[in-house]
């Protein structure tokens, strides 16, 4: 199997250190449109998407490998093998924080900083940690995308849009966006709301920039101040930016983030 | 026309960015059971439950952000005293005073919902049966596939005459059983492998495969049944260097399940035509017969698991299989992003064709670096 063909990866740039994005639970690499374009000039940018997300292959999906985030860390550093990447700066966003941590942990050779965007070892709360869900909340989810699942087809169909009063907000799509397979999609919300990797955290060795949202529904502020306590060389910068996705809702002060970190 | 909009027998919200509520209508405000002046200045979060949260920043906000427009979006909102109302919801994001938003309008759906619950309900058990059904026929695929290598090796050696020589009654009996062992191992095959395809778990391989390789491999391996079967078989632009990206093995496996049902269906002196198309981007195989065909409405029909027509001609001998080979066919080239297909009518034969991806226009590209 072709690594690169099954993970859809796309790589740009005119650099040589490898910038290496991943996409969170819900979307596809098409969630970095706002934030490449900034670091093209002076990177080599790597995208790709996870089995099973955007334009990946489904077929390579394998229920057992991806019912861990080890699964998808593997995912990655084949990824890195297949194009050879080293001293990578890997940008993860959300669970592919974790799965960040996973893969540096397994080579940590290979990474020279990891970026986690609203990241969180654990959404659901424990004996003395805040993760911010309980068990039920995460059966909410699971019971909400079931429910979209009935209409899942005009959801997650391809859409080509026009925005007449701002054409500019959105460009014509002509690909789909945030395709995914229904199934998969609510395997790796599984996955990813029920996993708990803070175990893995003391271990990593490369350093890591916290961004932290204001007002993250997802990852609170609490988790981030338990990830930067947890992680050896970790930096947290509070971000000005509210909700959990930043690089979408607040490029500008995301790219600002991710140059100061490369450029201390 | 706020009024208007405030007497709407719809809920409207519109929310910024990040995710301050900008505007809510008087209707959507009562069915929360707030005041309109509470929700104003509010971020949305605060009228969702937790799932719904994650839902909205994973999903909801992102395709707002990226396509400007969703529809039909199931979604529940949560009210002052904490039930959560299922609604449907349609948004756009636009610029209104200066200011991105996203408006979204709401309509409760309670017995939609309730609906909705049920077939969902309907659905899980639908796939625990058919993931139950799956595991029993491996099993018993598997543990029924043990003792006929068991008879089919002794009756071997016996044939062989490993066990003394045999008389020629004998061995005619020795060769029935052999021959029942052949025909139930083929339906135990097809069973265990139609369990393998329906759960997942078989794997193929993708690799360029030059069209005319399969197919010169297939009509040898059919050409002893083409022989007895007193059938005439041509190609017919299969001899150019056309590939598909498809496993080798599963190809050679749908075209020679094609070819052996061309060659039962067609007569004796009939035509079995096999050949070749490709507009560039997808190559297609067709196999054409004239043999007695299939009605209309039986079409899609010979498909489905455990289906044969009562059509056997007299001049064929029983089928051996279990009426699975044309949906383990169809279900290989699927998952090849390939399909089958079949036109047919009553006396005009069949056509039968396997459409799969040209080798190269998958190929996978770097852009520059």
């Amino acid at each position: 199997m072709d690594v690169l063909s099954r993970n859809n990866v796309k790589v740009s740039g005119s650099g040589t250190q490898p910038l290496l994005f991943a996409h969170g639970f819900g979307c596809d690499q098409q969630m970095w449109r706002f934030i490449t374009p900034a670091f093209e000039r002076d990177y080599r940018i790597v995208l790709f998407d996870y089995v099973g997300s955007g334009k990946s292959d489904a077929s390579a999906y394998d229920f057992e490998r991806y019912s861990t985030l080890d699964g998808y860390a593997r995912d990655v550093l084949e990824i890195c093998e297949a194009l050879d990447l080293r001293d990578i700066i890997f940008v993860g966003h959300s669970v592919s924080s974790m799965v960040g941590v996973l893969a540096a942990n397994r080579a940590p050779e290979r990474f020279s900083r990891l970026i986690m965007v609203g990241p969180s070892p654990r959404y659901i709360n424990d004996a003395g940690y805040v993760g911010g869900f309980e068990r039920a909340d995460i059966e909410g989810l699971l019971d909400l995308m079931d429910k979209n699942y009935i209409g899942w087809a005009n959801f997650l169909a391809p859409v080509v849009m026009k925005n007449d009063e701002r054409p500019e907000l959105t460009k014509e799509l002509n690909e789909s966006f945030c395709s995914t397979d229904p199934k998969i999609t609510r395997r790796f919300a599984e996955t990813t709301f029920f996993s708990d990797n803070r175990a893995d955290l003391p271990g990593l060795t490369v350093p890591s920039l916290i961004l932290q949202c204001s007002e993250d529904a997802i990852a609170p502020a609490e988790v981030g101040n338990f990830l930067h306590a947890a992680l050896p060389q970790s930096t947290l910068r509070r971000m000005k930016a509210t909700g959990h996705c930043p690089h979408i809702s607040h490029p500008e002060e995301t790219i600002e983030a991710i140059r100061t970190y490369l450029a201390a | 026309m706020l009024d208007l909009m405030d007497t709407a027998p719809c809920g409207f919200v519109a929310f910024t960015d990040d995710g301050t509520i900008d505007e809510v209508n008087q209707t959507l405000a009562e069915m929360l059971g707030y005041t309109r002046v509470e929700l104003l200045g509010w971020h949305i979060d605060k009228i969702l439950p937790p799932g719904g949260r994650i839902f909205h920043h994973t999903y909801l906000f992102p395709l707002l952000k990226v396509q400007s427009l969703v529809e039909e979006i199931y979604v529940a909102l949560r009210t002052k005293d904490g039930r959560d109302v299922p609604m449907l919801l349609n948004g756009k994001r636009r610029e209104r005073d200066g200011k991105l938003v996203s408006d979204c309008v709401l309509l409760r759906m309670i017995q939609r919902n309730e609906y909705e619950e049920q077939l969902l309900q309907a659905r899980r058990l639908a796939e625990e049966s058919s993931a139950a059904k799956a595991k029993f026929l491996s099993m018993m695929s598997h543990d029924l596939r043990t003792p006929l290598t068991t008879i089919d090796g002794n009756a071997q050696l016996f044939e062989t005459g490993a066990y003394g020589p045999l008389s020629g009654e004998q061995l005619e009996g020795i060769e029935a059983i052999r021959e029942a062992s052949r025909v139930l191992m083929t339906m135990v095959n097809d069973i265990l492998e139609f369990a393998q395809l329906d759960s997942g778990r078989v794997k193929v391989q993708p690799v360029a495969v030059p069209v005319a390789d399969v197919i010169s491999r297939a009509v040898s391996l059919v050409r002893v049944q083409i022989g007895e079967a007193g059938v005439h078989l041509t190609t017919d632009g299969c001899d150019g260097d056309a590939a598909v990206l498809a496993d080798p093995g599963r190809l050679q496996q749908i075209l020679l399940n094609l070819l052996t049902n061309a060659v039962k269906f067609t007569p004796p002196g009939g035509e079995i035509a096999v050949s070749c198309e490709s507009d560039g981007a997808r190559v297609r195989i067709r196999v054409r017969d004239n043999g007695i065909g299939i009605a209309a409405d039986h079409i899609e029909r010979i498909f489905s698991p455990f289906v044969q027509l009562e059509t056997t001609p007299a001049h064929a001998t029983p089928s051996r299989g279990v009426g699975l080979g044309l949906a383990i066919s169809r279900d290989l080239a699927r998952a090849m992003h390939g399909d089958v297909t079949a036109e047919s009518s009553p006396g005009a034969g069949s056509v039968f064709s396997i459409d799969l991806p040209a080798a190269h226009a998958v190929a996978f590209s770097e852009s520059s670096t």
